[in-house]
């Protein structure tokens, strides 16, 4: 039932043929994103604001990074329930290092980089060594990390980091543009470069598609999984960069439900959830796309929880599309 | 006295899982641009003792040469660096990557761009279609799409290619003919002539008499984990072959 279950899934996301319906496939996300704003210039126009479309732009670039790990780590046929978490502890030690050491503040950066990639590999290790499944892994990590987050933070916030240390998630290029935005482009292209023409992407593509396969040429499997965790890590980390010097502070609840979004923003991108299929630019839109719901909700002046219906709606149009494409390859 | 050197000889292979003996002082040998026809019923030991060739299980105990060299064949790299490919049942393929991507899979062609070394996806492409055009005979227009949309003849030519492709001076093809149609089953006789033809061998794992009689040069019968039979095709008869396997005489079974 499982494997009938991944196929179907597969083909929903491979289903080509000669005609429009590709590109439409391909393009999906990105109509999604036109569609919305075209409903939006009609039930708001202030959405287009040059100011507000920045701010959805600022506010996707977290999502942005961190789905770009974790369509890697799908495409893997794996999951990681723990980047919400990760954002948080590798944030937290970083503030630790920028506040309470005589180290200068830039170095805070790459260690807490270094931080990230460890409690990723640490997810990786646990999956491939303890022979641990994935989603048992990460959630065993999303609660440990957050619990050593609490413990360390210890319920409190801190504010007023040196400039040197937030400048990634606070200044704006010519006082407009937050770099925040072209760092998460940056990440996009990397990895769609990474996904297409490197071993790493390939044989990720190949383990999540056919692990039997992927072994049979000759393919270390467990040693790109856990690449693909210590990938995941090391981006949170880099989202928790951006989240800490967007409101120069950190609180340890930071990055909670982060997971369910970037996952969200992952599929609705494209990206087979049973792995073998991933695809990076997909996930662009599928963050962006996720900012814009929220943001919609914000402007249309709806209560909050409003955008959890709106997203959920997202998905469930999109994975139908999907799906009734697939029946008709 | 002769100096001749098998291709592989595979000499008193035993293999246990716990305390279930599945081979019992198995012995093979293959020459060069031979080809095998290895049958047996299901759980006689045949994919158990491929399985030890490439690389998948270590044997409990036993041989194997290698051209007359003593090898150790302890993972999947070890075998193919012999030389040693396999086409298994589930052929092997990952179903969401493309031709070009299945067939250099492992062994991928690269070049240096401002001194970083990528993927030569386009070279890639362009190969995969020229070999699988010129050496296999097909004619696949879809190279881009994901092999899940291919037919299983085309898959299959796709899994021969990449084992021709790279050279392998051994072929295992583990009931490759089970799900072609008539014409594909044809088109991989073929193909699995010209192996031998390029001095390739050949061990062919199969389920339907008739087909092994088609291409086998020998056959070998392994019934609950021990060799039963090893002949030249042309002195075989089907009727004895199905005795062996099934462990009846010839006359009984009649």
């Amino acid at each position: 039932m499982f494997m009938e279950e991944k196929e179907m899934a597969t083909k929903m996301v491979v289903a080509r043929g000669r005609s429009i319906g590709y590109y439409a496939e391909v393009m999906g996300p990105f109509l999604a994103i036109i569609i919305f704003a075209l409903l939006m210039a009609f039930l708001a126009p202030r959405f287009f604001i040059p100011q507000n479309l920045i701010n959805i732009f600022y506010s996707a670039s977290i999502f942005i990074i961190m789905a770009v790990g974790m369509t890697f780590v799908i495409t893997g046929a794996g999951i990681d329930l723990s980047i919400g978490s990760q954002l948080a502890l590798s944030g937290v030690l970083m503030c630790f290092i920028c506040k309470f050491t005589d180290l200068p503040p830039i170095l805070a950066i790459p260690a807490g980089l270094f931080i990230g990639t460890v409690l990723g590999t640490i997810n990786g290790l646990l999956i491939v060594k303890l022979r641990l499944p994935e989603f048992i892994a990460t959630l065993a990590t999303m609660i440990g990390y957050r619990g050593i987050v609490l413990i360390l933070a210890g319920g409190f916030s801190m504010y007023r980091f040196p400039s040197e240390f937030i400048f990634l998630g606070r200044y704006r290029l010519f006082g407009v543009f937050p770099i925040s935005i072209i760092l998460s482009i940056i990440v996009v292209i990397i990895g769609y470069y990474m996904f297409r023409y490197t071993k790493f992407g390939r044989y990720t593509a190949a383990m999540g598609g056919n692990k039997e396969a992927a072994i049979l040429a000759g393919i270390d499997v467990d040693k790109y999984k856990i690449l693909n965790f210590a990938l995941m890590g090391f981006l949170a980390a880099l989202a928790s960069l951006i989240t800490i010097g967007r409101l120069d502070a950190f609180h340890a609840t930071y990055g909670t439900y982060m997971e369910i979004d970037t996952i969200a923003a992952v599929i609705i991108g494209g990206t087979a959830l049973y792995g073998g299929v991933g695809k990076i630019w997909g996930s662009f839109a599928g963050a962006v796309l996720m900012a814009m719901v929220t943001n919609g909700v914000t402007i249309l002046r709806l209560p909050y929880f409003y955008q959890y219906v709106a997203v959920a709606v997202v998905i469930i149009i999109s994975v139908t599309l999907y799906t009734l494409r697939a029946k008709r390859a | 006295m002769s100096n001749h050197k098998p291709l592989l000889e595979m000499k008193s292979i035993v293999k246990d899982f716990g305390g279930l003996r599945a081979l019992d002082n198995v012995d093979l040998t293959i020459d060069a641009g031979e080809i095998l026809g290895l049958v047996g019923e299901n759980a006689a030991g045949k994919s158990t003792l491929i399985k030890i060739l490439t690389g998948i299980y270590s044997k409990t105990a036993g041989e194997i040469f290698w051209e007359g060299r003593k090898v150790e064949i302890n993972n999947r790299a070890d075998s193919l660096k012999l030389g040693i490919d396999a086409i298994y049942q589930n052929l092997g393929l990952v179903e969401t990557l493309n031709v070009p991507e299945n067939l250099f899979l492992g062994k991928e062609l690269k070049k240096k761009i401002l001194g970083i070394t990528i993927l030569d996806n386009k070279k890639m492409e362009n190969e995969s279609r020229r070999f699988i055009k010129e050496i296999i005979g097909l004619d696949i227009t879809n190279f881009r799409d994901p092999i899940i949309n291919l037919s299983g003849g085309q898959r299959q030519s796709v899994a021969i290619a990449r084992a021709i492709y790279w050279d392998a001076k051994l072929v295992i093809m583990d009931e490759p003919t089970a799900s072609l149609g008539v014409e594909e089953v044809l088109k991989t006789f073929e193909i699995i002539r010209n192996l031998k033809k390029n001095n390739t061998a050949v061990i062919f794992i199969c389920h339907n008499l008739e087909h092994v009689f088609e291409v086998a040069d020998k056959i070998m019968v392994l019934r609950t984990g021990e060799r039963v039979g090893f002949m030249n095709r042309k002195e075989a008869d089907k009727q004895q072959i199905v005795s062996l396997m099934v462990g009846l005489d010839a006359k009984t079974a009649s």
